[in-house]
């Protein structure tokens, strides 16, 4: 295994689309890192120059200190999985996963054992015989996992690979992906636009949009200190609520105020606002659905009309309007709330996130 | 009542007329007649004067001349067909990229496909002559290619293998753009360098296509005429007697209709029993 680096590298297409930007990051040995973002945002095309499929426009690749910028895939001594899995059509399962191993013309007995160690790994020892055409996507992509295990290649690449599962057999192989980085101590880069995927799976998050790193990070911090807006809707599922509100001081202690509610800020909050001078002035409100409570100080509550109601089991998501701006809440599932009542809900105050209104750039950095 | 019943049952049929006709016209009824033809001596009109049964495939059996036809045929065959093939699949694979001008070569690879077979053999014939010909110019040499026993057939064979490989062209052009480029970036991703991408990619992925554009090949040479004609007439002696000029020889050269009818119906025995192994070895051969 092996850790890689990433230097100004930039990606222009030759219709002048602009794919990737400055992008800089150090990806230790062992690490488990993720690049999560919106469609088309850059993850496909950073992971292609990685292995060297998409050409680096400026910028340079280091893998285990070497300059990798001109070296031929054949020769980076990468594995990867690609979105649309890319299973040979005429071999076997058995030959796809063994194809790597035959091109390097290792003994069939090793092969032997390395295939039949990866099947069992994967739960596909039935399927060796079968071709491409007669499998379920899940055991497609089971196999091209498979393809890419038997080898011990510096660092394993892996574009979307769950992305074409339902969901009970997508949380099975994240669990299987896991348990397969902690056994082989293996470097996986990993794509995904799917946050819960890109939180449960990694050690460290990259979460791009339009091409540029917002924000690198182990989960915990990306959770609870994202260092923008982008970064904090995009992380967490429900998204992260924001209002736009005043920052204003009323009976001596600073609040946020907006359509009728009024919330105070506490201590470090409150002089973190002042200080970089935020009094009087304009900002975001973010919070999560999960930071909202049922009960609380009176003077905090704020009042939810109640639009609709979803039912999880062991919580209720409450969706409703503040000022216009569409808020959901996920609280416990005795709260008295009806569609179309107005209920009284309470934000944990040490939880919010505020942002700066044009940078969108997180105020308060805990 | 009935005659609205009878109408139903007969209506499906009317339909399918025009098509029943022609094809018994052009087609039922031109390999019928050749049957009846080949157990028949004939007149000079071609009519039928003397039943012999199966006396004019004994004949053909017999005759030293049949056999050098079946034997030329076979050796022209089987270099037409792989030499077209080659060229087919060596123009295919390097069209298969995207520079500026690819077009250009496109078209000129696929351009044999447009020519006449007898105008090529024209152009043919003043290239391969032996004292103004570009060829013996190039080569230096004063051979008289198309006059030579020795040269002859090959001569024949690489103008219709250069003939056919345009259609080759199209086949395994459309066979390779077929074939995912995913599936050559994985490929080179787990390490592949371009011969084992050529041979455990590119021909498995033609596998399908290579299989019909041979059997379409095969029957295509065994028909070859226009270029023989043109070029030799069968000769020099009898080394480029095609068993189709043979056919053409002798029913109108000779006028021994019953025996060029005899000839035609072997010739299709033989092209249907060749292609019917290729159907069953289809089964076994080809991928997917
Ligand atoms: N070959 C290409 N030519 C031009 N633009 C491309 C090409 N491949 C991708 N793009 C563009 O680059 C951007 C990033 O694409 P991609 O990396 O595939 O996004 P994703 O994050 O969804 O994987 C997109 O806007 C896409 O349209
Ligand atoms: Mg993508």
């Amino acid at each position: 295994m092996a850790s890689l680096s990433l230097v100004n590298v930039c990606k222009t297409f030759k219709n002048g689309q602009i794919a990737v930007k400055d992008f800089n990051l150090d990806i230790k040995d062992e690490e488990f890192l993720i690049l999560v973002g919106p469609s088309g945002c850059g993850k496909s095309t950073t992971l292609r120059m990685i292995a060297g499929l998409e050409e680096i426009s400026s910028g340079e690749l280091w893998i285990d200190g070497a300059l990798m910028n001109l070296t031929v895939p054949q020769k980076r001594d990468l594995a990867m999985v690609f979105q649309s899995y890319a299973l040979y059509p005429h071999l076997t399962v058995y030959e796809n996963i063994a194809f790597s191993l035959r091109v390097r013309n290792i003994p069939q007995i090793e092969i032997e054992e390395r295939v039949k160690k990866a099947a069992d790994i994967l739960c596909i020892r039935h399927l060796l015989d079968r071709k491409p055409f007669a499998l379920s996507g899940g055991q497609k992509q089971r196999v091209a996992i498979g393809s890419v295990i038997v080898r011990k290649p510096k660092a394993y690449l892996m574009d979307e690979p769950l992305s074409n599962l339902d969901a009970k057999l997508r949380t099975q192989m994240r669990v299987e992906l896991s348990k397969i980085h902690k056994e082989l101590g293996a470097t996986i880069i990993y794509v995904t636009h799917d946050q819960v995927e890109a939180m449960t799976l990694g050690t460290k998050i990259v979460v791009m949009n339009a091409g540029v790193i917002q924000q690198a990070a182990p989960p915990e911090v990306l959770y609870n200190n994202p260092v923008n807006k982008f970064v904090a809707g995009f992380i967490g599922s429900p998204s992260m609520n924001f209002i736009p509100v005043w920052v204003e001081r009323r009976e001596e202690r600073i609040c946020i105020v907006f359509s009728n509610n009024r919330l105070f800020l506490n201590e470090d909050n409150a002089h973190c606002l002042i200080e970089s001078g935020y009094l009087g002035r304009r900002v975001y409100l973010g919070i999560r659905p999960e930071d909202f409570h049922e009960t609380g100080p009176k003077e905090q509550a704020i009042k939810l009309k109640v639009e609709i109601k979803e039912v999880l089991g062991s919580d209720i998501l409450l969706h409703g309007k503040i000022g216009g701006n569409p808020i959901c809440g996920r609280l416990k599932p005795d709260f008295p709330s009806e569609a179309g009542t107005e209920v009284s809900i309470f934000a944990d105050m040490n939880r919010i996130l505020l942002f700066d209104l044009d940078t969108e750039e997180n105020i308060l950095d805990h | 009542m009935k005659l609205k019943n009878v109408s139903r049952y007969l209506s499906p049929y009317v339909y399918i007329v025009p098509a029943i006709a022609v094809f018994v016209l052009f087609l039922f009824f031109p390999f019928i007649k050749t049957i009846y033809l080949s157990l028949f001596k004939t007149n000079k009109m071609g009519q039928a004067k003397l039943f012999v049964g199966g006396g004019n495939y004994s004949d053909l059996f017999s005759s030293a001349s049949f056999f050098n036809s079946l034997f030329v045929t076979a050796i022209f065959v089987l270099i037409v067909v792989s030499v077209s093939m080659l060229l087919g699949l060596i123009t295919a694979i390097l069209c298969n990229q995207s520079f500026p001008g690819i077009r250009i070569f496109s078209t000129a690879y696929a351009l044999p496909m447009a020519i006449a077979s007898s105008s090529a053999a024209m152009i043919f014939k003043i290239m391969l002559h032996p004292t103004i010909g570009i060829i013996n110019k190039l080569l230096g040499l004063h051979t008289n290619w198309i006059s030579d026993p020795r040269y002859a057939l090959v001569c024949v064979a690489l103008l219709s293998a250069w003939l056919n490989s345009g259609i080759n062209f199209l086949y395994f052009s459309a066979g390779l753009s077929n074939i995912d480029n995913t599936l050559y970036e994985r490929a080179s991703v787990d390490g592949a360098n371009s011969a084992q991408k050529f041979f455990r990619l590119t021909l498995p992925g033609l596998s399908p296509i290579m299989f019909y554009t041979l059997v379409v090949n095969i029957i295509q040479a065994f028909q070859a005429f226009g270029q023989v004609k043109v070029l030799t007439m069968g000769g020099p002696g009898e080394s480029t007697n095609l068993i189709v000029y043979s056919i053409y020889r002798d029913a109108f050269f000779n006028y021994r209709f019953g025996s060029a009818a005899a000839q035609s119906v072997i010739l299709f025995m033989v092209i249907m029993i060749l292609t019917l192994c290729m159907f069953h070895l289809e089964k076994k051969g080809v991928h997917y």
